[in-house]
């Protein structure tokens, strides 16, 4: 019987040897693969302009600035009014559309830890513009109401999509003093239509 | 005769050889352990996995898997659903719970009271909201806010509700981390329908995989995870305060 098998084996010895070396290359090529960084999140990484509260960041969409940053426990639209456990970080925004669907769509607020709040019950007025007019309007996000380390406030065309395109990047000071301040401020931040022109 | 030309009925060469009795066996086992070598390596894996799958059936390989027992959740208590962590307290129901909402002339909206906190470091904006709380056994719930056929009351945990941030009655589908919130998933209820006494809450769980639609990694799959009963209290319809003469 030993005999028998001996020679299935031997028959099949080149079969199961390039089953062995494939499993083996497979196996090889896992762990390189995943050693290595996703080559597509690398390549379709946005594009990051740093810009300063005040300084205009170019963006493929159109150029905008932060004018202003305040908080507070409340903002008011012209159709409702939102409170929040945390605390409301309402900017000012100067924004000048270059393309007919450009607009600020996508507004997140990001820390040094890896967290990150995006527009969710808050709001963007900064939509429907013309090109080449300026508009002033205002995004809203909520966040905890506590300091924020590395707190930095991203502006983007669109929501939905990540890949490739640009963004403004604006660094804000949300430390424990500007924290208390806006978590304590009641009086409602409002939130009105964007203003076309000048 | 001597035998040679009865093969069947007289031994003949070895023992192995033989075909009757005891010592006929071994003959047997060889040759077919013979022909099993010749057969084609597939053949043989297929056969394999067949035997293997039949073997499993006295042990219970092919019954309906059991589901497993929901475990009973209490009022308040933090459940732990995946994304978010959340808390059940109280159910009521109103024909106008609030300024927000419509009133109703038949049927009334019905409201779960709870908190929910993400356990995700990012905002939570694919609906999981939504999804993470179900009722059981209730009649003429609105499968969703984008469809308003009312559901048979077997299939009322896939009627699906709308959540509410509590304190401004506004609606909420985004979860963002780091809060806790005082919520109120809300299903409306058409035709001449009663308020229930109690209704059971279902908890779903979901489970963090990839997508098999699209690239990327997503909160799937609910399944029910624990329930609770809870009284419904009726609360007096919000009305529009009267405009000053």
């Amino acid at each position: 019987m030993s005999s028998g098998w001996r020679n299935w084996f031997a028959g099949r010895g080149r079969s199961l040897g390039a089953g062995a070396l494939v499993l083996a290359a497979l196996a090889v090529g896992r762990v390189v693969t995943d050693q290595l960084p996703d080559a597509k999140a690398v390549g379709s990484a946005p594009i990051e302009r740093v810009a300063q509260i005040g300084e205009v960041a170019h963006l493929r969409v159109g150029d905008v600035k932060v004018v202003k940053v305040q908080g507070g426990k409340v903002w008011s639209g012209i159709v409702e009014a939102k409170t929040t456990p945390g605390m409301w970080v309402v900017a000012d925004i100067e924004f000048t559309p270059r393309r007919d669907e450009g607009a600020i769509s996508l507004a997140t607020i990001r820390d040094d830890a890896g967290h990150e709040w995006s527009l969710g019950r808050g709001i963007s007025t900064c939509k429907l513009g013309i090109p080449g007019v300026p508009m002033t309007c205002q995004v809203a996000v909520e966040v905890p109401a506590k300091a924020m380390s590395g707190a930095e406030l991203v502006l983007r065309w669109n929501p939905y999509d990540r890949r490739w395109d640009d963004q403004a990047v604006i660094p804000l000071t949300i430390d424990d003093e500007s924290a208390a301040t806006w978590a304590k401020n009641e009086e409602p931040i409002k939130i009105p239509l964007a203003k076309v022109g000048r | 005769m001597t035998g040679r030309g009865v093969p069947y009925a007289v031994p003949v060469g070895n023992a192995g050889e033989s075909t009757s009795g005891a010592a006929a066996a071994p003959g047997r086992v060889r040759r077919a352990f013979s022909d099993l070598a010749k057969r084609p390596l597939r053949q043989l894996a297929t056969w394999a996995a067949g035997v293997a799958l039949l073997l499993t059936a006295p042990f219970g390989g092919w019954a309906d898997a059991a589901k497993p027992a929901l475990a009973t959740a209490e009022a308040k208590q933090v459940i732990h659903t995946g994304p978010l962590d959340i808390t059940i307290e109280r159910i009521s129901s109103s024909t106008r719970p609030s300024k927000a909402f419509t009133a109703l002339e038949d049927g009334q909206y019905l409201m779960v009271f709870g908190t929910v906190k993400s356990t995700q470091p990012t905002t939570l904006d694919n609906g999981e909201l939504a999804e993470v709380v179900r009722l059981v056994g209730v009649d003429g719930l609105q499968k969703s806010n984008l469809d308003s056929r009312p559901v048979p009351v077997g299939e009322s945990t896939t009627a699906k509700p709308l959540g509410y941030y509590v304190v401004d009655s506004t609606m909420m589908f985004e979860v963002p981390p780091l809060m806790t919130f005082e919520v109120a998933w809300v299903w409306q209820r058409t035709g001449s329908v009663t308020p229930p006494a109690s209704v059971q809450v279902e908890i779903e769980k979901l489970t963090f995989r990839e997508s098999s639609l699209e690239d990327s990694f997503e909160w799937l799959d609910p399944a029910p995870m624990a329930h609770l009963r809870l009284p419904v209290t009726v609360k007096d319809p919000y009305v529009d305060p009267k405009p000053a003469s």
